[in-house]
């Protein structure tokens, strides 16, 4: 019998990387969102963030390697004092990633705190078109590959997960996506992925085997068949619908690992 | 020439690793080619040895790189067993996590005596806690401890530096202080676990 097991990234959960997103129905005028940016600014370096690198079109002369900006603005970022959280202004949406997750009522006291008054600026010109929510959880094995048990943390059997992919000795991928109705004129679209694969870290000697999940939900505004206009997402519905989709993106991490590991990691 | 999509999938430059060095600016992927442009801070690093260069990108996959250019790398789908580079986790934060989840769902009487059970909320705002801490010097970064009235706290002792904090509360916090001979002393002050608070952000 092997002693080899798996062990989430983190001791008390396996969460990577966490990332809340709220699209608009369009993008902001160039003109207002600089000033929304600009304006934003102000107010997140004087809480310690430092501006991360702006983005633009780009264009790559492949013969002088010269890299030539294109005419419009790209999404401002904002990086937390631990660089552990980034917020990205785009002009049709705004997203915030952080690499150093430790509880949901954390992250969302971050967003009400620091990214809300943006949403509330965007609202004013545009309407909100979908919130998603995203998670990257990793788990490592302690083994190689030659005792790599996969069934020691995946439920292999759930229809979650690609029975021919999961039955490969090594590296794998498995993609499950799909589309609901939870409302009229309301869509969302669920992903859920598995990667087996090798990582090597500055924590450990080596490669080691490991399982990323990635599961996502994006509820997004659809016009209803009849073809009427749907209703559009309010400001005030996104922490609700960021809580909902954080308590169902645990059911379906739930039903892909093992009730043991779910244990664990405090599921 | 080519033309990136002014929408596609940017990817900031604290969220890019490579596994051979270099400081990556920023990184966008063509939607429609799935090729991914890596952009650096300064000329694109090249190993020493064969000339080669074959970053690995966290968190994207792995990727083949296809051209080269000053300050630029353009890397596509690899068809080869993908291998993640992980970012490098704070050794004193693990351990801090460690121990802090050792105390989670304990029962009442857990030293042996009669101590109280740490509560969940406590225990995650200690957490809370330790992530802002370990933003600051090693010098003076506390150990985690759990009283017998159930309330996690962090000590520090360094000839310079005392500091004794305790989380009275999922969201209170109280500590004693003193640095460089000055106490310093503070009792029942809000915890957002987010941020912390601004007297005790400035005793670090």
């Amino acid at each position: 019998m092997t002693a080899s097991h798996f062990d989430p990234i983190f001791p008390a959960h396996a969460i990577e990387r966490c990332t809340a997103t709220v699209a608009f129905s369009q993008g902001l005028p160039q003109k207002l969102l600089s000033a929304t940016q600009d304006r934003h600014k102000q107010r997140l370096l004087a809480a310690g963030f430092s501006e991360g690198p702006k983005a633009v079109g780009l264009q790559f002369d492949v013969l002088s390697g010269r890299v030539i900006p294109l005419a419009g603005g790209g999404p401002m970022t904002f990086v937390s004092e631990d660089q552990g959280t980034t917020i990205i202004v785009a002009a049709n949406q705004i997203s915030v990633q952080t690499l150093l997750y430790t509880r949901w009522a954390n992250f969302e006291t971050f967003i009400s705190k620091y990214v809300s008054a943006i949403f509330a600026d965007f609202t004013d010109a545009l309407s909100i078109s979908a919130t998603k929510l995203e998670y990257w959880d990793r788990f490592i094995w302690t083994g190689d590959w030659d005792d790599f048990d996969v069934s020691q943390l995946l439920a292999v059997n759930s229809d979650l997960i690609s029975a021919r992919a999961a039955h490969a000795t090594r590296q794998w991928h498995s993609h499950a996506g799909w589309f609901e109705n939870p409302a009229p004129a309301r869509q969302r679209l669920v992903n859920a992925n598995v990667d087996v694969v090798s990582v090597n870290s500055p924590n450990f000697v080596g490669e080691k085997p490991s399982v990323g999940i990635y599961t996502s939900l994006q509820d997004s505004d659809v016009r209803a068949p009849s073809g009427s206009s749907p209703a559009p997402f309010t400001l005030d519905e996104v922490p609700h619908a960021l809580r909902q989709q954080h308590l169902d993106l645990k059911a379906l991490l739930g039903a892909i690992i093992s009730p043991g590991m779910a244990k664990r990691i405090g599921l | 020439m080519l033309t990136v999509p002014h929408d596609s999938t940017y990817f900031p430059g604290p969220q890019l690793e490579l596994a051979r060095g270099g400081l990556v600016d920023g990184a966008i992927q063509d939607s429609a080619t799935e090729q991914i442009w890596v952009y650096f801070k300064s000329d694109v690093p090249r190993s020493g040895e064969n000339g080669t260069f074959k970053p690995t990108l966290l968190r994207i996959g792995n990727f083949s790189f296809i051209e080269n250019a000053s300050k630029a790398l353009c890397l596509e789908p690899s068809a080869s067993a993908p291998v993640v580079s992980l970012p490098a986790h704070d050794p004193w934060l693990l351990e801090t996590k460690q121990v802090i989840a050792n105390h989670r769902d304990l029962p009442p009487g857990w030293d042996g005596l009669e101590a109280i059970a740490p509560s969940r909320e406590c225990l995650d705002a200690a957490e809370a806690l330790a992530q802002l801490i370990s933003a600051r010097p090693m010098s003076v970064r506390p150990r985690f401890a759990v009283d017998s009235k159930g309330c996690p706290s962090f000590a520090s002792y360094t000839d310079h530096f005392y500091l004794h904090l305790t989380v009275d509360g999922p969201k209170r916090l109280s500590w004693y202080a003193v640095v460089d001979g000055e106490e310093f002393f503070e009792d029942d002050i809000a915890f957002d676990g987010v941020e912390m608070p601004q007297p005790l952000d400035e005793l670090f």
